[in-house]
């Protein structure tokens, strides 16, 4: 029987795993603990004769080179495999555009001739990652956040909160205090912004994050930063406030706690508290020192006021970590998945260039009830 | 400008060098052609066993605030000045084993302890002060802290002063009474 | 003209509708046409190591997940990793007493060390190795077992979902009888099918779900210490973000924790038309070797166009424009300027349908064109600039190597053809730009060329050994002023 599995092994050819971040990539094969590689997701692009995003696109067509430059870097000069014959899993967002999808699909099935994919969506790929079939998963990301319910593992689309509060807003705030702090126009570039957030800021606990807002940052050690010829000065302000547009509540209530409670409330009532006691906050941005007891603070804290009040009886929240490093949470997610069924729910090649479209949630031909009336036959 | 220099007896120095000012070379540094040493704000001392290599260039530089009598620059015991370097401090001490890699650049208001590395073009010009083991390298000036000293030149230093001889004409040297490198910074006047 | 750090002046355009200088393209001998990095189809060829120039077998390499053995990078600066000795002498063991007097020879000891920034093998507490190379602790991923259990979990789960839907499957087929059939009854059929497939057994998989641990929510989530934010912040003991990425595995946040990276193995490519299957590069397999077995470069078949100078372009005034061409072939080529939308567009023969070619289409045969759909597009030629072509057609002398050591004395100089030497010409042609042009923009003027080419393949019978090639070539001429 070993034997058997061994050849079944080395005829069926690892798939490889690709998370297509906006700041990051993570590619690797399934059924390893870690990608083999995150990268910036950028490449040298020889025609602008500068390092160009993936996601920096105005037109179809500039996505469909970005891509292919990219999956090329990947390819040739981290994995090392041939992209032909070889099935991809794809983690993507539930929210990801179609123009974006199609043109993966047609880059992977036609100008890299993959044997097949699948597309899992980050919300499933992370709680996959736990075991567990519910889980209420917070995704910080580079641009935004996601909060996904998955219930019995699948995603309640209609209760996906998105707000805008990814690492990108932490930047910029972060960027706008050390302007203000160091009384001068500073011409940071991301990447020294980058630094001195992951190497020096903190999220403060809540009877903290009171006490500095009330007080002042003047408990909070300042750090020189930057290497010997520009430095900067991070005051205590800086590294304490940088996170604190995700927990802002204006009038909105458009702060990262009230998405998650926001989410609870639209989704079906037998499944709220079974969600707010499966929450796993993952994510580039989880790896933020603090980050995570912040939210457990505020979500018990904001249970208490109105309007979750009433309309919310949940009394734990529980939370789950991951096995893995929070910035890989998804891919590894999609890992285990994609190395589990060994590529059988993968869509084909021929199957794709049969009509050259993809399955699509939002898409009503795909998504009517076989006996509905719309439904084509 | 008086010159005053003093060369103890195993010091290594080459006739084609500038030296200007009040300067004094411990036993078994070595100072390749083409270096640079000027004392103007005051003498510079240089301790044993550094390797001082072609194009670099040691300044005591003037200072507004100057100290009378002038303060001393110390340059402490197995430092290495790699080609083309550029010492301007003008704190009065720095430390020991610390290498000055090629094309480096050392402004007025860094203090430099022992053990450090200053790696190939790096600039310091603001300021700063390097703690004992720091490294710096690379374009963004990466600074990391090493766990120990950096190994010396011994045996560089050993095969140096053997070959330069036969190839350069060197500088004699002057005092022949070995002194304790302390007293030597009297200000010779 | 191609250079390293400026921006490419003249650009050809590929078959595929990109526009790439000359030294980005390819030629084809066997479709004849200018391929690019963008329209072939890139395989890797070998796994070879960058420093110790290693060749690797891609199983082997599979194995070691694309790591070199015995090279290592700097997890600080990621400079390569160099190995030191150190003489050690070797601690007297106070148990052993000093019987093994021999023991107490200087014992050679190594560590890895980085030019670069210095960094240690001994500073993040690694202990000397005895051997030169190899032998270094191998961390493993602090999350590889419950990984593993997960993955057992899962694989069990799909292997049971594949059961019940066979089952389901089977039962939709089976002859409702009145009576059980024996293997039915012990399930021996099923058992069989699954030893032929290959599976484990249902109670393997079953014990795998029941065994499986879930994920544990708890309401405590770490928290940062009380006093975190009045303790002094020593960035030197912080990693960066690029540090920690270099090792996704444990993605160290202390540099303490920093281990050397073994050092990420690099492939030769080998490229392939994907027109008609026919390699256009491929490399010799030695890693120290950077000449190629087959190359077919656009450098080594197609004229090359140079700049010589150029007048400024002014919106609806004539200018000239001093070209160089050159015929890197080795045969006599005859050239002939012509405007752009005079190329002929090749018309894709569609070979007579018999039953020999639906048989290989049913049989999935036949070669799958699917990726022409998308890889290739028009280009976009700007067309404010006229290149008014003499009508002449010039031929250009093959490519000789001793020429340079004639006297060249033969010249048919005249308006147009400024000189000639060996393989070269240069030309001279007048320019008129459109009145409309907008100034600041960029002045781009657009030649085709129409050249004979011969096939150095060797002919079969069927196909002629010369032809006659279109390429058309973007000029970059600064910018339309004022």
């Amino acid at each position: 029987m070993t034997l058997y599995e061994g050849i079944a092994l080395i005829q069926e050819k690892q798939a490889v795993v690709l998370d297509l971040g906006a700041h990051y990539t993570k590619f690797g094969f399934t059924g390893e603990a870690a990608p083999r590689c995150i990268i910036k997701s950028e490449f040298w692009c020889p025609m602008e004769r500068r390092y160009k995003q993936v996601y920096d696109y105005n037109t179809t067509e500039e996505l469909y080179d970005n891509l292919v430059q990219m999956l090329h870097l990947l390819y040739f000069r981290h994995v090392l495999v041939n992209p032909k014959e070889r099935k991809v899993v794809v983690i993507e967002s539930l929210l990801t555009t179609t123009q974006f999808r199609e043109t993966l699909a047609k880059v992977l099935y036609m100008h890299y001739e993959v044997s097949g994919v699948t597309w899992w969506d980050t919300g499933r790929a992370c709680a996959a990652t736990l075991g567990v079939g519910t889980a209420l998963v917070v995704s910080i990301g580079a641009r935004e956040a996601e909060v996904t319910p998955v219930v019995h593992a699948a995603p309640l689309v209609h209760a996906i909160q998105v707000p805008p509060l990814g690492m990108q807003a932490v930047r910029v705030h972060l960027a706008n205090i050390l302007k203000e702090d160091n009384e001068t126009e500073l011409q940071l570039d991301d990447n020294v912004l980058e630094d001195i957030l992951v190497r020096t800021c903190f999220v403060p606990s809540r009877t903290l994050a009171i006490q500095l807002a009330s007080e002042g940052c003047n408990g909070v050690r300042s750090v020189v930063c930057g290497g010997a010829g520009t430095s900067v000065r991070v005051t205590g302000r800086a590294r304490a406030l940088a996170a604190e547009p995700l927990f802002e509540r204006d009038r909105d209530m458009a702060s990262l706690p009230d998405a998650v409670l926001q989410c609870l409330i639209q989704c079906p009532r037998d499944t709220r508290r079974v969600l707010a006691e499966n929450i796993l906050i993952t994510g580039g941005g989880a790896t933020l020192p603090g980050l995570k007891a912040r939210i457990a603070h505020e979500l018990r804290h904001l249970i208490t006021v109105e309007p979750y009040k009433d309309q919310l009886h949940i009394k734990t929240f529980k939370f789950h970590s991951s096995p893995c490093e929070d910035n890989v949470c998804a891919w590894v997610g999609g890992a285990v998945c994609g190395g589990a069924d060994g590529g059988g729910r993968a869509e084909p090649r021929d199957v794709y260039l049969r009509t050259q479209r993809l399955r699509d949630w939002a898409c009503l031909l795909h998504n009517t009830p076989p006996d509905h009336h719309h439904r084509c036959p | 400008m008086s010159h005053n220099i003093k060369i103890l007896p195993g010091a290594t120095v080459c006739e084609d060098c500038t030296l200007e000012g009040d300067i004094t070379i411990g036993g078994g540094t070595v100072i390749h052609p083409r270096v640079t040493i000027i004392a103007e704000g005051g003498p510079i001392i240089i301790a044993e066993y550094c390797i001082i290599e072609e194009y670099s260039t040691i300044i005591h530089k003037k200072s507004d605030k100057q100290e009378s009598p002038p303060k001393a620059l110390f340059i402490g015991a197995h430092n290495v000045f790699e080609v083309g370097c550029r010492l301007e401090s003008i704190f009065g001490h720095i430390g020991e084993n610390n290498i000055f890699e090629c094309r480096s650049f050392v402004g007025v208001d860094v203090r430099i302890g022992s053990g450090c590395v200053v790696g190939a073009a790096c600039c310091l010009t603001a300021q700063q002060v390097l703690v004992d083991n720091t490294v710096i390298w690379g374009s963004e000036h990466h600074i990391r802290e090493a766990l120990e000293k950096q190994p010396s030149q011994l045996l560089q230093l050993d095969f140096l002063s053997k070959v330069m001889p036969n190839y350069h004409r060197l500088r004699k040297p002057n005092v022949h009474k070995r002194q304790p490198s302390r007293q030597s910074t009297e200000p010779a006047k | 003209m191609a250079y390293l750090v400026q921006p490419d002046y003249v650009k050809y355009v590929c078959s595929c509708g990109q526009m790439k200088p000359i030294t980005n393209l390819y030629f084809c001998r066997h479709c004849l046409k200018i391929r690019c990095g963008f329209c072939i189809c890139h395989e890797v060829d070998s796994h070879y190591c960058a420093n110790c120039l290693e060749n690797m077998p891609s199983s082997e390499a599979r194995l070691k997940k694309n790591r070199c053995s015995s090279c290592f990078d700097c997890p600080s600066c990621f400079h390569t990793l160099s190995t030191r000795a150190t003489m050690v002498q070797p601690r007297q063991d106070p148990a052993s007493g000093d019987a093994k007097v021999e023991n107490k020879q200087p014992k050679k000891m190594y560590y890895l060390s980085c030019f670069n920034c210095r960094w240690t093998s001994r500073d993040v507490g690694i202990p000397d190795q005895p051997v030169a190379s190899g032998g270094w602790p191998e961390r493993v991923n602090p999350f590889a077992n419950r990984f593993a259990q997960l993955m057992e979990y899962y694989k069990a789960i799909a292997q049971q979902e594949k059961q019940e839907k066979l089952d389901k499957e089977r039962k939709k087929f089976a002859i409702r009888g009145n009576y059980i059939t024996l293997t039915d009854k012990t399930g021996l059929t099923g058992a069989m099918a699954r030893n032929r497939a290959g599976m484990p057994s249902s109670e393997s998989t079953s014990s795998a779900i029941a065994n499986f641990v879930l994920s544990q929510a708890t309401e405590e989530v770490e928290e940062l210490p009380d006093d975190y934010h009045s303790r002094e912040v020593n960035l030197k003991m912080i990693t960066t973000m690029p540090q920690r990425l270099a090792s996704p595995e444990w993605q160290a946040q202390q540099v303490s924790r920093l281990q050397p990276i073994a050092r990420p193995l690099s492939v030769k490519r080998s490229q392939r038309c994907r027109q008609c299957d026919h390699n256009l590069t491929k490399p010799e397999y030695n890693p120290g070797s950077i000449k190629f077995k087959i190359e077919l470069l656009a450098f080594y078949h197609v004229p090359e166009v140079k700049i010589i100078s150029y007048e400024t372009i002014k919106p609806g005034v004539t200018s000239a424009l001093l070209l160089k061409l050159t015929n890197p072939t080795a045969h006599e080529m005859q050239i002939q300027l012509i405007q752009p939308n005079e190329v002929p567009e090749i018309e894709e023969k569609e070979e007579p349908k018999n039953i020999e070619k639906s048989l290989e289409k049913s049989l999935n045969l036949e070669k799958d064109m699917s990726w022409k759909s998308v890889v290739e597009r028009k280009p976009t030629l700007p067309s404010a600039i006229k290149v008014n072509n003499p009508e002449l057609t010039f031929t250009l002398a093959q490519r000789d190597d001793a020429a340079e050591y004639d006297d060249d004395s033969h010249h048919d100089t005249n308006d147009i053809i400024l000189w000639r030497k060996s393989n070269k010409l240069a030309l001279r042609l007048q320019l008129t730009a459109d009145e409309n042009a907008k100034v600041g923009l960029p002045a781009v003027a657009v030649v085709a060329l129409q050249y004979t080419y011969r096939n150095t393949v060797p002919p079969t019978s069927t196909q002629p050994r010369d032809h006659t090639l279109y390429t058309t070539v973007t000029i970059d001429l600064g910018i339309v002023s004022q």
